[in-house]
């Protein structure tokens, strides 16, 4: 699955309740050339939050501008650090005793 | 590109006005993150480049913080007061630039960029992106929604 990236700092709700995220345009951002509609990505700011959704597109400025939409706002996982530390923690080990 | 208003950085108090981004600036990550962000255009502004930013003359930073509260899913914040902003970029050459850009969510919205001789930068210079982490610092977001 493709990896984009967003800062998440605008999240558009949908009236259905699917979030739709800004991307930026192929132009722009070379992880956003050669998207294609509908297409399955995985949003990504690293060390902060990452969510999968879709791709969709509209016209803009004589270009085509990406959006991700996700399913809803619970699609978006905190992947910090210390976040990830803590989950491995809480998560009892394998390892036989 | 339509004409956005800057904030006029000579009348605020620089040394009490507080910049915020969502986000752990402290991460590995955070220096490719920034020029990653910067690039990417403002559906509702076309032609800006820069990074998202909240702002608001005379706000604190738990002000700034609640503003974001129903967008910012962000573990940590990444916060400075504008004149660490302007003592870092001016210490390798930048000028802070803030662009009023809110949108539909956030009415606090701007647009950090950096200038040279007063001339916006197309793309978040390396030496700039370092500049930027070197001022902000990084909390906790105490309003983000529980997972």
């Amino acid at each position: 699955m493709r990896e984009v990236f967003s800062d998440f700092m605008r999240l558009d709700r949908l009236p259905d309740g699917r979030i739709r995220i800004p991307l930026g345009t192929a132009e722009a951002a070379d992880d956003l050339k050669n998207l294609r509609e509908g297409e399955r990505v995985r949003v990504c700011y690293p060390g902060n939050l990452a969510a999968e959704g879709i791709v969709e597109s509209e016209p803009w400025q004589g270009t085509r501008y990406w959006y991700a939409v996700l399913e809803s706002e619970q699609a978006i996982r905190d992947i910090h650090p210390e976040t990830l530390a803590q989950a491995d923690e809480a998560t009892p080990s394998a390892k036989p005793a | 590109m339509q004409q956005i208003p800057l904030v006029d950085l000579s009348r605020i108090s620089a040394l009490t006005e507080i910049i915020l981004r969502a986000g752990d600036a402290s991460d590995q990550s955070a220096h490719r993150s920034m020029q990653d962000a910067y690039v990417r255009p403002d559906p509702d502004y076309p032609g800006l480049v820069g990074l998202s930013t909240l702002f608001r003359p005379g706000a604190s930073l738990d002000q700034l913080a609640r503003a974001g509260a129903h967008v910012f899913r962000h573990r940590k914040l990444s916060y400075s007061v504008i004149a660490r902003v302007q003592q870092e970029f001016g210490a390798v050459g930048y000028e802070l630039v803030l662009y009023v850009t809110p949108n539909a969510q956030l009415a606090d919205h701007h647009t950090l960029a950096v200038a040279r001789a007063g001339s916006i930068q197309p793309a978040l210079p390396d030496d700039a992106a370092e500049a930027l982490i070197r001022a902000l610092t990084v909390v906790d977001n105490p309003y983000r929604p529980h997972p």
